[in-house]
């Protein structure tokens, strides 16, 4: 080390030498597409190896992702990891019609249409806030229980969501898209890193609050009654998954995921 | 349901533009080309994911959170992959030769450092973080930015120095924090 420079100035020098710089990827966009699918097949399959429950983390349908290839089957693009193929027993629904307002088994109480969508809204739609009361404490057992239960079908994913969310479930089980939920899993131990009020949570790395969004989207009522649950390995953040529930009228809903 | 296309473009726009960047910062942070490649695609595949969220704040900020909290959390073991490139002979009156030296001691006296003085010096003189955005980003106090900060530029001089004299050769190099 030069003796007459200050060690900050030469280690700022150093530090800035062009050669920590490395090539730029042909294929970027490619490469962490497939890198955002491996998380999410990974994140589904996450506690089966240490033995844990269902890990219901979610997983955003291909169709979704901005600038995703549309056409039916084409989840998976040339040259991603095997980990990533869909995988061969996926579910597959010939009619995948949403119920109507108040169809049989789907009552308006429980499952009345989203509310309006606001313009800066970024979290799709939001639920519509009819009936909403504040998740207690009390029922942060019962929250996980919703989570555990879903992927077992359509209709039950359906059932445990509410109707803000269901596009997406629905854009899950169509044929050779990539399921949101997938299917539950033996019984065990569910690695919950957060369960508690929306408004409760912070992350100390993560993107902007999911609070901040909520309500600036959906409005502070929503934000207010909304409970959520993080699970997932606490050394992987990158395949943690992150649940909304709320409560309408007793009845646990989970409505939006990521 | 969301305006793909949209944000198909933003994020590809985004991401085209803060590569070269974020890969320089994982370079730095991990001293492997191929871990701080893997590290950089992590975490733009979790803005991905997460786009709509992330695109409203600073997905820039946004990224180098993730890969430094991923670094701060073991999830990514530096030590012992590190690529050390051959030291070339010393020749003080080439300053090309010399600088390659100095550099390639640097990588391999950062690659000593324990991790939280590693993330808090690149931190700190890479991106010219102030101590009280570095404890944000870290969940930690201010003080303890600032003496992993001293206790690392401490432990980085020795190392330097032997460096650059050849004392340490190359080989295996383990992080010890």
């Amino acid at each position: 080390m030069p003796p007459d420079e200050a060690a900050e100035d030469w280690l700022r020098r150093l530090l800035r030498d062009p050669r920590w710089s490395l090539p730029p990827w042909p294929d970027a966009e490619a490469r962490v597409r497939r890198a955002a699918r491996r998380q999410r097949v990974r994140a589904a399959g996450v506690g089966l190896g240490t033995g844990a429950a269902v890990i219901a983390a979610i997983v955003v349908p291909l169709a979704l992702l901005p600038g995703a290839p549309t056409r039916p089957g084409s989840g998976i693009g040339p040259g991603s990891s095997p980990s990533a193929t869909i995988r061969p027993h996926a579910r597959r629904h010939p009619a995948l019609a949403l119920p109507a307002v108040g169809a049989a088994g789907f009552p308006a109480r429980i499952y009345p249409p989203p509310a309006s969508r606001k313009e800066l809204n970024l979290v799709g739609l939001c639920p519509n806030p009819s009936g909403l009361q504040p998740v207690g404490r009390g029922s942060a057992a019962p929250a996980l229980r919703v989570i555990k239960n879903l992927g077992r079908s359509f209709r039950s994913d359906l059932r445990l969501s509410d109707r803000s969310f269901w596009p997406e479930i629905k854009s899950g089980w169509q044929p050779g898209g990539t399921p949101i939920f997938p299917p539950p899993k033996q019984s065990g131990r569910l690695p919950v890193l957060f369960s508690g009020p929306l408004l409760a949570y912070h992350q100390a790395f993560g993107p902007p609050d999911m609070s901040h969004t909520i309500l600036a989207g959906c409005g502070s009522r929503t934000a207010r009654d909304t409970w959520m649950i993080v699970i997932g390995p606490v050394k992987e953040p990158a395949v943690q998954g992150e649940f909304l529930l709320l409560d309408r009228r007793g009845h646990l809903l989970v409505w939006n995921a990521q | 349901m969301p305006d793909t296309e949209r944000g198909g473009d933003s994020f590809s726009e985004f991401a085209a533009e803060a590569l070269p960047g974020l890969l320089r910062f994982g370079h730095a942070l991990t001293g492997s080309r191929q871990e701080a490649e893997e590290l950089v695609q992590d975490a733009l595949a979790r803005c991905l994911r997460r786009w709509r969220r992330v695109s409203v704040d600073d997905p820039v900020a946004y990224a180098r959170r993730v890969m430094v909290n991923t670094q701060v959390t073991g999830w990514r073991r530096w030590g012992a992959r590190v690529q050390l490139g051959d030291v070339p002979e010393a020749a003080a009156e080439d300053a090309k030769l010399v600088r390659r030296e100095e550099w390639d001691a640097l990588r391999q006296a950062l690659a000593r450092l324990p991790r939280g003085q590693r993330v808090v010096l690149v931190l700190r003189y890479l991106d010219d973080l102030p101590d009280s955005s570095i404890a944000a980003l870290l969940g930690c106090r201010l003080g303890t930015v600032r003496s992993r900060a001293s206790r690392g530029l401490a432990a980085l001089r020795p190392l330097m120095t032997a460096g650059l004299t050849g004392g340490t050769g190359g080989g295996d190099v383990h992080a010890t924090g």
